[in-house]
């Protein structure tokens, strides 16, 4: 499920206060955030043609006009990106057409970063997906925007397994590590990843929607200090050395045998899932490009997850989320509770993945 | 308590002393009681008006400036001291008097007197005092080899150090090693608290008491220095205070100094007599951890430096541009910490119009086979340049490896496939697949995906081994697809043994047309990745080679020219934005 909507809906655009100077002669701020916001029908409707040119002659032209790299970043490209997710949610764009968008999404952003020459001169950042998780282009413009705060980045790119990234610390030695996560379910393992890196003396910094939106799983995981925005993160490097993070509160053991068992049947799960879409009256959910049993697979992912942070809303609103997708998609509703009643059976003895169950069907029926 | 006895031992104390204010008591002769109290803790009572009614001997010498029949004063004074609590622990106060510490019990008798036992507590105050610092210093010490050697970085582990050093040893901080490289000088300094500051310098900027550290001088012991004037470091304060007094100490390392641990401290802020005065012995084991954490960072950069120039070759290129073509790749090596495997890909652009690439496997894995993929993608450079035709590249490769394959050892054979690209003025490509042995390249033709089956023997494996060629025109927006068996023989799925196989992958790639190279690379080695059980993978390449997307126009729309920025990431070395 390559979901672009939850790929970048974490910069947030509200606080662009920190955007910095362009090169050019710069316009008033209201001025540049019409040019910027008049701008943005035209770049979607590029992104939907795959028309690569035609999107970063946009941008180059908005910064040929005064309007400052942060402000394309952060109020074009991020808002144009959630826009992606929410025609492919819709079923209005096919993944393809979402896979493109994001590759000149990525292009663009190259752009803009090709047209910016700062020092790097306030220390070295080094920005990974954790191992596992593909939605890079947030990242990349979150890498970007902090070069235009004089940091000097190196991105390792998408799913960077752990061993390179702490093999990487050791070289460098960088001053930060930063790390990205748009889904949750790739944060139980990167506990590991944390861990590792902070022994290294690296303090790490988490940002990304897959640490929720409060930013409680970057505080399980025990990481340094955790950046809900863009600007929340350039503002958070610029008040280094952080204090000692708080000891993370140990998983309750139910919680984290839960999650080792879930993760256990994952297989078990799936196939009993399949089953039951086979011989049930509801139509199979093909919802993305993928094999079905990589949605499903997906679905036990974010199970499991629930029950490593004891959190059943994680769960509830993923069901939700394959809800409106599935309908947008003319699957019928009783395929998704036949999925659900599948996992139940198979997990009768889990009494925690038993409520995210339930809080999943109530998600499910709450939405048409 | 204060009865009249027979004995006619006058009390000196009263009878010496006695203010005209209060009341003056009776002479009185000691009793045997008072006797017996004397050989007892200091004791003493005063009257619900707070006057000192009777002290036995101890407590007259424990507090020489309190006098029976005289209103008490002091920390024991009535009027300041709290109503009685319930509790002993409360009901106890504790003082200095006459340059010792005392404990004083206070304990409520009739009539509103109030009796005071008072305790000399200034030995067991000092015990207590020595260890917590012995226990402060073990803890430090713990917390210094607990924390330096975590990372393998130089730098990373002298901000250690600063830290470390700063928060126990001194006010502020200066640490200078040699850098890896180039004989140059690093130094990194931070006082307590605030942030640590790093720069270069060299030998001839450093102040004598420093350079003669990092040169190795005949003792460990730290050198106390009072002139660090116009040190490299002292510009980048605030420092405490402009006269700041220091010890310097030598770092040991493997035979030469690690480095130089200079300690300031604030000459304003500590009185002269304790300023000189550095724990020697705690700032001496403190050098040794720090040195060996140093040394070992040294020596692990060094090999780090070496291994990177060698290993630099080695790593999957950097796409080039090639108007009219889109390239994409997508390389993940089993060996994930080096980023170096068996599987290898390049392409190359000739001055023409025709371009050259390759993606193959060599046989084995990790750093030989890496080594190997090194020198063949070198002979490939060298013989495009006298044999264009991709069969007759196969051939010359397969004699030059069997030449250069030791006699004593089986040849090291690898898979391949070798082409050429040209660009059609349709906007399509034409291929030229020549293959050895290697898995068949797929063609993306719209939602359609299809082999292209070469054939062809294992290169570097007999002498006189055939290959073979085939054509194939990529109309625009069309792929073709090299894939090394990493990722059909990927094995995971639902229970962890199924493998990938050909099939997942073209329906992976089949609804790919609308994708530009790139992604088609990223979209193969995400479907990989998911798949795969956690552990051991094999090494996985990819090569996509496209004949450029046609792109609908907006209607109405005039397209001004824009300069090429079709650069693609390069999706193995970490890439640098900056």
């Amino acid at each position: 499920m390559t979901s672009a909507a939850s790929a970048t809906s974490t910069p947030s655009t509200s606080t662009p206060s920190t955007s910095t100077p362009s090169t050019s002669a710069p316009l008033s701020a209201s001025a540049s955030t019409e040019a910027v916001r008049a701008a943005a029908d035209e770049y979607l409707d590029a992104l939907g043609r795959g028309d690569e040119l035609r999107a970063v002659e946009l941008v180059t032209g908005l910064l040929d006009a005064g309007s400052s790299p942060q402000q394309v970043l952060l109020e074009l490209v991020t808002p144009a990106q959630m826009c992606v997710g929410q025609l492919w949610e819709s079923g209005r764009w096919s993944v393809a057409q979402e896979h493109a968008a994001t590759c000149i999404a990525e292009r663009v952003v190259a752009a803009v970063g090709a047209r910016t020459r700062r020092t790097g001169s306030r220390g070295h950042v080094v920005l990974s997906c954790l191992d596992g998780e593909w939605h890079a282009l947030t990242a990349r413009i979150v890498g970007e925007v902090l070069k235009l705060h004089d940091w000097r980045v190196t991105f390792l790119g998408a799913s960077v397994p752990p061993v390179h990234l702490v093999s990487f610390l050791h070289q460098h030695g960088p001053d930060v590590v930063a790390l990205s996560a748009t889904l949750p379910i790739r944060l139980p393992a990167a506990r590991q990843t944390v861990v590792a890196a902070q022994r290294t003396g690296t303090p790490v910094l988490a940002g990304g929607a897959g640490f929720r939106a409060d930013g409680c799983f970057a505080r399980s995981l025990g990481v340094d200090a955790w950046a809900p925005t863009v600007p929340d993160a350039v503002a958070l490097l610029d008040r280094l050395p952080w204090p000692e993070p708080a000891v993370p509160r140990p998983a309750d053991a139910g919680a984290e045998a839960e999650y080792a068992g879930v993760r256990e049947r994952r297989g078990r799960l799936v196939v009993a899932a399949l089953e039951n879409l086979r011989s049930g009256s509801g139509l199979p959910v093909q919802l993305a490009d993928s094999a079905l049993d990589d949605d499903l697979g997906q679905a036990v992912d974010f199970l499991a997850a629930a029950a490593y942070f004891g959190d059943r809303g994680l769960f509830a609103d993923h069901v939700g989320w394959l809800a409106r997708v599935s309908a947008s998609r003319g699957a019928s509703e009783a395929a998704l509770a036949g999925v659900l009643d599948a996992f139940g059976a198979e997990l009768h003895d889990f009494p925690f993945a038993q409520a995210c169950l339930d809080a999943g069907r109530e998600a499910a029926a709450g939405r048409p | 308590m204060v009865e009249q006895g027979h004995d006619v031992d006058v009390d000196r104390t009263v009878a010496a002393t006695g203010p005209e204010q209060v009341e003056r008591p009776a002479l009185r002769a000691r009793t045997l009681a008072d006797r017996l109290l004397d050989g007892a803790d200091g004791i003493l009572a005063h009257d619900h008006q707070g006057v000192v009614r009777y002290m036995n001997a101890t407590a007259l010498a424990l507090l020489p400036d309190v006098r029976v029949g005289e209103l008490l004063g002091g920390a024991l004074d009535p009027h300041h001291v709290e109503q009685p609590a319930t509790d002993a622990a409360s009901r106890a106060t504790e003082f200095t008097g006459g340059g010792r510490r005392l404990r004083a019990r206070r304990q409520a008798l009739p009539d509103g007197w109030i009796a005071w036992y008072v305790d000399d507590v200034t030995e067991q105050h000092a015990r207590l005092d020595n260890l917590l610092a012995e226990r402060g210093r073990s803890r430090f010490l713990a917390s210094a080899s607990r924390r330096l050697g975590l990372s393998l970085h130089p730098g990373r582990t002298a901000k250690t150090v600063v830290d470390l050093a700063a928060a126990e040893l001194a006010h502020a901080v200066v640490i200078v090693w040699p850098a890896v490289t180039g004989g140059a000088l690093e130094w990194a300094a931070g006082d307590r608290g605030g942030a640590v500051r790093s720069g270069r310098t060299d030998v001839a900027a450093l102040p004598e008491p420093v350079a003669a550290a990092l040169r190795g001088q005949e003792s460990d012991a730290p050198l106390l220095v009072d002139d660090l004037d116009g040190a490299p470091w002292a510009e980048s304060g605030p420092w405490p205070g402009a006269a700041t007094v220091g010890a310097v100490v030598s770092l040991p390392g493997n035979g030469v100094p690690a480095g130089a641990l200079v300690l300031l401290r604030n000459a304003d802020a500590v009185s002269a007599a304790v300023a000189p005065a550095v724990d020697t012995a705690l700032v001496e084991e403190f050098a040794q951890r720090a040195g060996i954490a140093m040394a070992a960072a040294a020596l692990y950069a060094r090999q780090v430096r070496t291994a990177g120039v060698l290993r630099g070759s080695l790593l999957q290129p950097a796409l080039p541009q090639v108007p009219g073509l889109t390239l994409g790749a997508a390389y993940r090596p089993s060996d994930e910490g080096m980023l170096i495997g068996g599987d290898f890909y390049d392409v190359v652009r000739s001055s023409g119009a025709t371009t050259t690439f390759l993606l193959g496997d060599v046989c084995g894995k990790g750093v030989d086979a890496a080594v190997s993929t090194g020198r063949l993608r070198q002979s490939v450079l060298a013989l495009r340049r006298v044999e264009s035709d991709p069969v007759r590249l196969l051939e010359m490769l397969n004699a030059t490896m069997i030449d250069a394959s030791p006699a004593d050892r089986a040849p090291q054979f690898v898979t391949l496939v070798l082409g050429t690209a040209t660009p059609l003025p349709d906007g399509g490509v034409r291929l030229v697949l020549a293959g050895g042995g290697h898995l068949p390249p797929l063609l993306v033709r719209g939602g359609r995906v299809e082999h292209v089956d070469i054939g062809g023997m294992l290169v570097g494996a007999v002498p006189d081994a055939r290959f073979r060629a085939c054509t194939v025109d990529l109309a625009p927006g069309e792929s073709c697809v090299l894939y090394s068996d990493g990722v059909t023989e990927a094995h995971g799925g639902l229970d962890g043994r199924q493998v990938f196989g050909e099939e997942r992958l073209a329906t992976v790639l089949a609804g790919c047309d609308v994708l530009p190279a790139p992604g088609i690379a990223e979209r193969i080695a995400q479907h990989t990745d998911r798949w795969l059980s956690p552990g051991y993978h094999d090494d996985i390449a990819v090569l996509v080679l496209q004949a450029p997307i046609p792109v609908p126009r907006a209607a109405g729309r005039h397209l001004h020219s824009v300069h090429d920025l079709s650069v693609h990431p390069d999706p193995v070395a970490p890439e640098e934005i900056s």
